[in-house]
């Protein structure tokens, strides 16, 4: 009895031991090149998942895991997340936006075609991965709300905003990407174009669509009404994902209709249908999706589509492949 | 007839108080089925919500200009990954679930009554209000919480463990982590309600047992787990209810692969039912969306069917151990007596 005791208690002791030393880290020497790559991705229905994989020219699983069968892909659910999930993997790749992947020394961006993403190789074209985040707004001329002209006229200088000194500086401080430095307004000129903007009237606008523009959208908002004399413009902001910014303004969304829709991808053929030209829609500024694999991760920097392509299939298992 | 009035007063205020008090308690009875009435029709009616919104995704044409697209039913019952474009199978899903549930049994189920013993019928005073509240307190804990601490200790924990063996994980994201987070959840549940079922085991029936000779830990073991059988297993069918519906802390650990037909790997991403209903929804639209609630419903049908087995289980036990356990007890001794008789 007794000896049976001794022997489950140094087992119990070994096997809390073992626990405590698998807590620790152990430590590497130099990157294991015989190991599988894990593949991480952003959840079905993402805007930065569809531009990715519809730029590297692997579209079927663009928009669902239609992954090749045995395939083994992890889903992040946000652009944080992404970033988080490759940092915890040593051999981890995934892709997450440019903007927000600025100071974070955990994980690693990779070149793609020899290019580094950064503000100029988006806007001189020469980094590929990149996408525009557009805007539509609400036709007001067959609106039968009381306040559609005065609406109309705080979107209408809203936009104009995005494209004042004010407006380009605030974007640019928000990780926007601007295709034209071309600032052609002051917000001064605004407040003079719409006499709304210095009246004391109540109005709420709103906003949908796209999660990605938020953090662009919301200091445009913040800086805008701020700096306006009507103190009793609201502008809120409900965002939803992509897919909701044109039903948003066209007929509405639970009964809602939005004032300005916002998407992280170009507005699709049957969306466009619903569209006239009294919805004024441009793109607001650029984004680019970069390749990130983790920062203990020396031996590879730069990736192709090609490359890209072959190792979500599948078809390049392990990191010796990609490193001859 | 002074006597007389009196009485016919006090027999009247006596009605009219017997009165106002059926009036209250009428009055209470009424405002009391009216709440059970809004309490359960909040079910009923959250349910059919559920089931009507779950049933659309099936029917209704989700395409545009001429596509038509809607939630095959052929492909929802044999397609071996989850995709939201009505192609989606959810068979892997819900052996996925089972699995990472099971597994957190493995765990949950000795520790938590083990735990309960001690809290119930070893543990001196003072320590055992300490562990008690200690429990508690986890169980109020929420699951985002558990997911957080999944993400920051067991993930490495079990990266580590995987690449000591020379497997790999995402970064420790894996089908064991879920179970061990699940597992962990799960443990105030049944340990909870084991305590309650051990310490309403009778005393007699442990101090018949002391006094035939059997030991502390004998008596323990043999009698007082086997009378408390019922509550443990009501606690394990309320723990395997809230695993099988964790989403959060689930997402946040599983890596949320839907390709998962290697889910039987402990070292593999998986998703379970509730962690896809939840992954994404912040973006979907459409059928995307619309097919979650196809999902809640087979969840729902799941943890139904998981409560009846596990009742049934428990039940069975009830008959079996109704003829006494004292019986049983002396029928053991019996038998030794006969044995020792027939010897003489």
């Amino acid at each position: 009895m007794k000896k049976n005791k001794l022997i489950i208690t140094s087992l119990c002791l070994l096997g809390s031991v073992s626990l405590l030393a698998a807590c620790g880290n152990t430590t590497t020497t130099g990157f294991d090149t015989t190991r599988n790559i894990s593949k991480y991705t952003r959840e079905a229905g993402s805007g930065t998942r569809e531009c990715f994989f519809e730029a590297i020219g692997y579209s079927d699983v663009a928009k669902e895991d239609n992954w090749e069968s045995g395939v083994q892909v992890a889903s992040s659910a946000s652009n944080s997340q992404i970033m988080s999930d490759v940092a915890n993997d040593e051999f981890g790749i995934g892709y997450c936006s440019l903007d927000g992947l600025e100071g974070n020394t955990s994980v690693k961006a990779l070149t793609f075609d020899g290019v580094e993403a950064s503000n100029e190789t988006v806007v001189n074209g020469q980094y590929k991965l990149n996408r525009n985040f557009n805007y539509v707004i609400r036709d007001y001329t067959s609106s039968t709300d009381a306040q559609a002209q005065s609406k109309s006229d705080v979107v209408h200088a809203f936009i104009e905003y995005f494209t004042s000194v004010e407006g380009v500086a605030v974007i640019g401080a928000n990780g926007g990407i601007l295709t034209s430095s071309g600032a052609n307004t002051t917000l001064v000129d605004i407040i003079a174009k719409y006499p709304v903007l210095s009246g004391s009237e109540t109005i709420e606008i709103k906003t949908c669509g796209s999660t990605s523009v938020q953090k662009v959208v919301q200091a445009l908002i913040d800086k805008f009404v701020g700096d306006i004399p009507n103190k009793n413009i609201e502008i809120l902001m409900n965002q939803t994902g992509s897919g909701d910014a044109v039903i948003g303004v066209t007929e509405g969304k639970n009964g809602v209709l939005s004032d300005i829709g916002f998407l992280s991808r170009e507005i699709k053929s049957n969306e466009l249908s619903a569209l006239n030209d009294n919805n004024l829609r441009d793109v607001l500024c650029k984004d680019a999706v970069v390749c990130i694999v983790n920062a203990k991760n020396t031996v590879y920097t730069n990736t192709t589509a090609e490359e890209l392509t072959a190792i979500y299939k599948g078809e390049i298992t392990t990191w010796s492949e990609l490193v001859k | 007839m002074e006597n007389n009035i009196e009485l016919t007063i006090s027999e009247k205020s006596l009605n009219n108080r017997n009165k106002r008090k059926i009036i209250i308690d009428k009055i209470l009875h009424l405002l009391l089925f009216f709440l059970i009435l809004i309490c359960s029709s909040i079910i009923i009616v959250s349910v059919i919500f559920i089931l009507i919104k779950g049933i659309q995704p099936f029917l209704t044409n989700y395409g545009s200009e001429g596509e038509y697209i809607h939630q095959s039913i052929v492909s929802f019952f044999t397609n071996s990954r989850w995709t939201y474009d009505g192609n989606g199978g959810v068979i892997f899903l819900i052996l996925t679930t089972l699995y990472v549930v099971l597994l957190s049994l493995i765990v949950s189920i000795p520790t938590s009554i083990f735990t309960a013993l001690f809290i119930a019928k070893i543990a001196p005073k003072p320590l055992k209000l300490i562990i008690r509240s200690a429990v508690d307190l986890l169980s109020s804990i929420p699951s985002v919480i558990y997911g957080l601490f999944g993400m920051g200790i067991i993930c490495p924990m079990v990266n580590n463990i995987a690449m000591a063996m020379g497997m790999q994980t995402f970064g420790g994201k894996s089908i064991l982590s879920a179970a061990l987070v699940i597992a962990i959840m799960s443990i105030p549940t049944i340990t909870t309600l084991s305590v309650s079922a051990i310490g309403a085991v009778q005393q007699d029936l442990i101090n018949g047992s002391l006094a035939l000779g059997a030991s502390k830990t004998q008596t323990n073991m043999k009698i007082v787990l086997k009378d408390a059988k019922s509550g443990i297993v009501a606690g394990i069918i309320l723990g395997v209810g809230r695993s099988l519906g964790e989403a959060t802390a689930v997402q946040m650990v599983i890596g949320n692969n839907s390709n998962g037909l290697e889910f039987y790997n402990l070292f593999n991403a998986g998703s379970t039912i509730a962690s896809s209903m939840l992954t994404g929804i912040g973006e979907a639209s459409g059928i995307g969306y619309d097919v979650r609630f196809s999902l809640g419903i087979v969840l729902m049908f799941i943890i139904i069917i998981t409560n009846v087995v596990l009742t049934s289980i428990k039940n069975y036990n009830k008959d079996k151990t109704k003829n006494g356990l004292v019986k049983r007890i002396l029928s053991l001794f019996k038998k030794k007596e006969v044995k020792a008789y027939e010897d003489k």
